[in-house]
């Protein structure tokens, strides 16, 4: 299901969401690494949760009690 | 204290706040429901996240293996455009393999905030660093077509074409300097190549039709 989840997303929105959580990225560097400005690193990011969140919402709910 | 900024948040999620500083916006995060609703999901997800299982890709590394090592014979225009093609081809497959929406080869108990950024698999990087180079040289291939189509160009056209890829070039070797090994950032170059290529492609495209 996650992968499904993750699978849906913009390739790029991915990448930004899985260097700031898996790899502990900051958000300037992400922005360096992708080419974005800071603000669209933000973007990106609280629209790729809200797609994962959406997605996964039972299942995270579930992880988050 | 007022409502902690998402950052804030973030980060005692994922570890990287100072002692004080956590104490601080946990403290907060008990008497909040709408700071501890998010909280609780920041943490959720990082769980999911870092919890995925390591992706299988050894099975896919002949194929892999195989296209980006194809030999080039064809020495026409067709052949320069199936360089570019087969490259992005070669690129899907890393793609696939790499990102294919699972770990990286890299999961590791987290020790720390900060993963492990370079404990890439060999043949991971092996497939970077092959696809990387094949898109190099599909580029110098198409650079010299159109270094060779350049003169017949309308002059205002050729000089924007120029700017495109000069551009086009800044910011690959901006990604690149910045890349080192990891992972997504590789491909996030890998990326940038891909969008190069097709710049070059089109360009040469164009440039065919208009002077046959």
């Amino acid at each position: 299901m996650l992968d499904g989840a993750l699978a849906d997303l913009d390739h790029e929105r991915r990448s930004a969401l899985l260097m700031r959580i898996d790899h502990g990225l900051g958000y300037g560097e992400i922005a360096e690494a992708m080419g974005w400005s800071l603000q669209k690193v933000k973007n990106e990011i609280h629209r790729a949760r809200l797609q994962l969140r959406a997605r996964l919402a039972g299942y995270l709910e579930e992880g988050a009690r | 204290m007022t409502h902690p900024t998402l950052e804030e948040l973030e980060a005692v999620a994922l570890g990287q706040s100072g002692d004080a500083g956590a104490a601080e916006i946990e403290g907060h995060v008990k008497g909040c429901t709408d700071c501890s609703r998010e909280l609780a999901w920041l943490r959720a997800e990082r769980t999911l996240l870092r919890g995925r299982p390591p992706l299988q890709t050894t099975h896919l590394w002949p194929g892999v293996a195989a296209r980006l090592e194809h030999p080039r014979r064809r020495p026409r225009w067709a052949w320069r455009i199936a360089v570019a093609s087969g490259v992005g081809a070669a690129a899907a497959a890393v793609l696939l393999a790499v990102l294919r929406p699972g770990p990286l080869p890299v999961a590791q108990p987290q020790q720390s905030a900060r993963r492990e950024r370079s404990a890439i698999d060999p043949k991971t990087l092996a497939a970077l660093d092959r696809a990387e180079a094949d898109y190099r040289n599909a580029a110098k291939v198409l650079e010299g077509e159109y270094d060779r189509l350049r003169p017949r160009l309308d002059p205002e056209l050729a000089r924007r074409w120029d700017e495109t890829l000069t551009r086009a070039r800044a910011q690959l070797g901006e990604s690149r300097a910045v890349a080192a090994d990891d992972v997504n950032v590789r491909m996030r170059v890998l990326d940038g190549y891909a969008g190069y290529l097709r710049s070059l492609r089109d360009l040469l495209q164009e440039s065919e039709e208009a002077n046959p």
